[in-house]
């Protein structure tokens, strides 16, 4: 026991001090730390006058507009102007965004450029144009403005929720939904970047104790099934305390913000996701399906790694994981949008694609309990079965050098 | 305590790496394992290290089979090389630990080490700032790291500077006056001879020779001498060629240096050859028998196939 406590000691400490774990380390709290806090950065930016502020000139040919309804229905600060060629001028000479000029029904709207923002205001101008349609044709039936905003400004309340196979409601709603998508995004991009990196550390470290011949010493001190157990362990205890200090550091950072930005706008869309807590039952399976990735894919590093001698074969060997860690990642994002397709469900049970799959499944709450049991339970059957085979594939590759080990040689070895 | 294997026989495939293996080493002692490249001395090693099981045949501690749980085994590989990254005093005290030592004691005792091989300042130094003698002599110290009762040493003095050989021998020499069970490989004979009373040779997987040196030494015919004279060394040659018993007792004799090397007809006829040098007027500083060497002992045991 203290081998390979003395194993996963080392490999803990060499990993964390290693440049790799280092910088992935801080590019993950930085993407962490600093996503949540970008909206109060541009708020920060807007207050002190430093981000560029647009500003609308109008010239209202109609009369019908005052200034209270044009900053009420457009984003841009509202300056009304009497001419339209000296509004053109001042867009021109950038002195200003936009110029419009508003006429009986219909405007244009002058820009130097287009772009989303460009669409954007045309957007609020049809709503300011078609607002004052419906308003002067209600006025012309004799319905007083109180009855029309009270028609108008009807808002209807709906909701989705999820429904279980035996047709029960679940807790899930739409809210949760988005909220959590958001988290399936952002929590699979840690899993998949904490899963390469530390499975990547193990194939590396296994080439490089065969390549410096440092392997001839530690399989005459220790079992082999001590250094691969305890390179798996250590490496994955690293990793995990990774994401934890990332995790941990991402919530504090989305909690200080989210209140924030509530103080500042409480019906803001962006609010909605960034004043959204990660639900702590999400946080725990996410580390349960790290670990269990982890084994998988580090034990199948490790036996693949000690059949070959050099660095410069490690990618011969490195293929073969990293196509599955990257298959899996990408099939969570394609069908993330329907996850309960008969394709995604099926691949969720895969052992090798249930860390990102049914992880995504799990975070838009579209998994029962039983079938997150039943991913765990296979995955945990993979990593015994992995495990055993990979500790004897370890056995018989650390001693190999020169030639690669042939599929007999392997047969023997599990043998 | 005594090492033995016995009739170990093991094989790769169809291959055969060794046959019937079978020799004894005490404690004490240090037996000197020579053999060709491939001749099968690390798959002997690896057999008493047990990376390996033999197919048949046993490895013996004082006669019984060997718990490895209750011997440790102190192994120096041919192919070495540590952590080159990683700080010596780090990378000897985690071995220490895989070798089954707490981290106080493993820390103690490669300091210790450190001291005795004169590389007590490369203890903060990373492996890879140092000269590959001085790493040499890093990886014997952790070879003997945990005290091994048996030490097993791979060519420990290929590359080499007379000064850190010398600084190595004294460790080494210091092991088998401890009463450790050493096993020392090496091509270079002269260390051999120097370190070793006992030495067995492989060859393809087979023992071809195994005792105590001075003993196969005398196993080889003892007519070969060599005669210093006290004057000049072509007149004594030309005054034994016109004896009529030099043709009758001699089969060739050859200058080398201030030395004759003379070959008797048979070892018998030293008494002959020695009434000859009496008789000649020049007199003779020192005459003594030419041994064979172990180099060429191992040359025609294992050299069969060159």
């Amino acid at each position: 026991m203290n081998k390979i406590w003395a194993v996963i000691r080392f490999e803990f400490l060499t990993f964390t001090k290693s440049s790799s774990f280092i910088g992935m380390t801080l590019l993950m709290v930085a993407i962490s730390v600093i996503g949540p806090t970008i909206p109060t950065i541009i708020h920060l930016f807007q207050n002190a006058g430093l981000t560029e502020e647009r500003i609308i000139a109008v010239v209202d040919n109609t009369g019908r507009f005052d200034e209270y309804a044009l900053e009420y229905n457009l984003t841009p600060r509202v300056i009304i102007y009497d001419d339209i060629s000296s509004a053109r001028l001042a867009v021109g000479e950038g002195r200003f965004s936009y110029a419009v000029e508003l006429n009986h029904y219909q405007y244009t709207l002058y820009t130097t450029a287009m772009g989303a923002r460009v669409v954007n205001l045309m957007n609020q101008l049809d709503n300011l144009v078609r607002t004052q349609y419906q308003l002067e044709q209600f006025d012309a039936m004799g319905i007083d403005s109180y009855q029309v905003h009270f028609i108008m400004d009807f808002e209807p309340y709906g909701k989705i929720m999820t429904v279980g196979s035996n047709g029960e409601v679940g807790a899930g709603s739409i809210d949760d939904f988005w909220g959590n998508a958001v988290f399936a995004y952002v929590l699979s991009f840690m899993l998949y970047f904490s899963l390469l990196t530390g499975s990547q550390y193990i194939l590396t470290s296994v080439v490089r104790e065969k390549s410096t011949k440092t392997m001839e010493i530690l399989i005459t001190s220790c079992k082999s099934d001590h250094l691969i157990n305890g390179k798996v362990l250590g490496v994955g205890a690293a990793s995990l305390l990774q994401l934890l200090l990332v995790v941990a550091l991402g919530s504090i950072s989305l909690y200080i913000n989210g209140i924030l930005m509530l103080a500042r706008n409480p019906v803001d869309i962006e609010t909605l996701f960034v004043t959204s807590t990660v639900p702590m039952d999400i946080i725990i399976l996410m580390l349960v399906y790290f670990v269990l990735g982890f084994a998988m894919y580090a034990y199948m590093q490790g036996a693949l790694a000690s059949t070959i001698s050099r660095m410069e074969d490690a990618s011969s060997v490195s293929g073969l994981p990293v196509m599955l860690v990257v298959i899996g990642f990408l099939a969570a994002m394609v069908g993330f949008s329907n996850p309960n397709a008969g394709w995604y469900v099926a691949l969720s049970y895969v052992p090798f694609f249930a860390p990102f799959v049914m992880f995504v499944r799990i975070c838009v709450r579209d998994a029962a309990a039983w079938e997150i049991g039943l991913s765990i339970a296979t995955q945990i059957i993979t990593i015994g079965i992995l495990a055993w085979l990979g500790s004897r594939i370890y056995r018989m590759g650390t001693l190999a050098y020169g030639n690669r080990p042939k599929l007999k040689d392997f047969i023997d070895a599990i043998k | 305590m005594t090492l033995s294997l016995k009739n170990i026989c093991k094989s790769f495939g169809s291959k055969q790496v060794l046959k019937d293996v079978d020799f004894t080493v005490s404690a004490g002692e240090s037996l000197g394992y020579l053999g060709r490249n491939g001749a099968g001395k690390t798959t002997t090693i690896r057999i008493i290290t047990d990376i390996f099981r033999p197919d048949s045949g046993q490895v013996l501690l004082d006669g019984k089979p060997i718990d490895r749980n209750k011997v440790s085994v102190g192994y120096l590989p041919e192919e070495r090389g540590l952590y080159p990254k990683t700080k010596v005093g780090e990378q000897m005290i985690y071995i220490g630990e895989l070798k089954g030592m707490t981290q106080a004691d493993a820390k103690k005792r490669a300091m210790q080490l450190l001291e005795e091989v004169e590389g007590a300042e490369y203890w903060s130094k990373k492996l890879d700032t140092l000269s590959k003698g001085n790493q040499q002599k890093i990886q014997l110290a952790i070879a003997v790291l945990n005290d091994p009762d048996i030490v097993i040493l791979d060519e420990p003095f290929s590359g080499l500077d007379p000064v850190n050989a010398t600084i190595l021998k004294r460790l080494i020499l210091k092991q088998v006056s401890l009463g450790k069970i050493v096993l020392f490989s090496s091509h270079q004979m002269s260390y051999v001879e120097e370190f070793c009373e006992d030495i067995v040779i492989l060859n393809q997987g087979q023992i071809v020779v195994g005792g105590k040196i001075r003993d196969i030494k005398r196993t080889y015919p003892r007519n070969r001498l060599a005669v210093s004279p006290e004057g000049d060394i072509e007149t004594f040659l030309a005054s034994l060629t016109n004896m009529e018993l030099w043709h009758k007792i001699t089969s060739n004799a050859a200058l080398k240096g201030e030395e004759l090397e003379i070959t008797l007809k048979d070892p018998e006829n030293k008494k002959d050859l020695i009434q000859m040098l009496t008789a000649l007027p020049m007199g003779v500083d020192k005459i003594h028998v030419i041994e064979p060497t172990l180099e060429e002992i191992f040359v025609e045991k294992a050299g069969d196939q060159v």
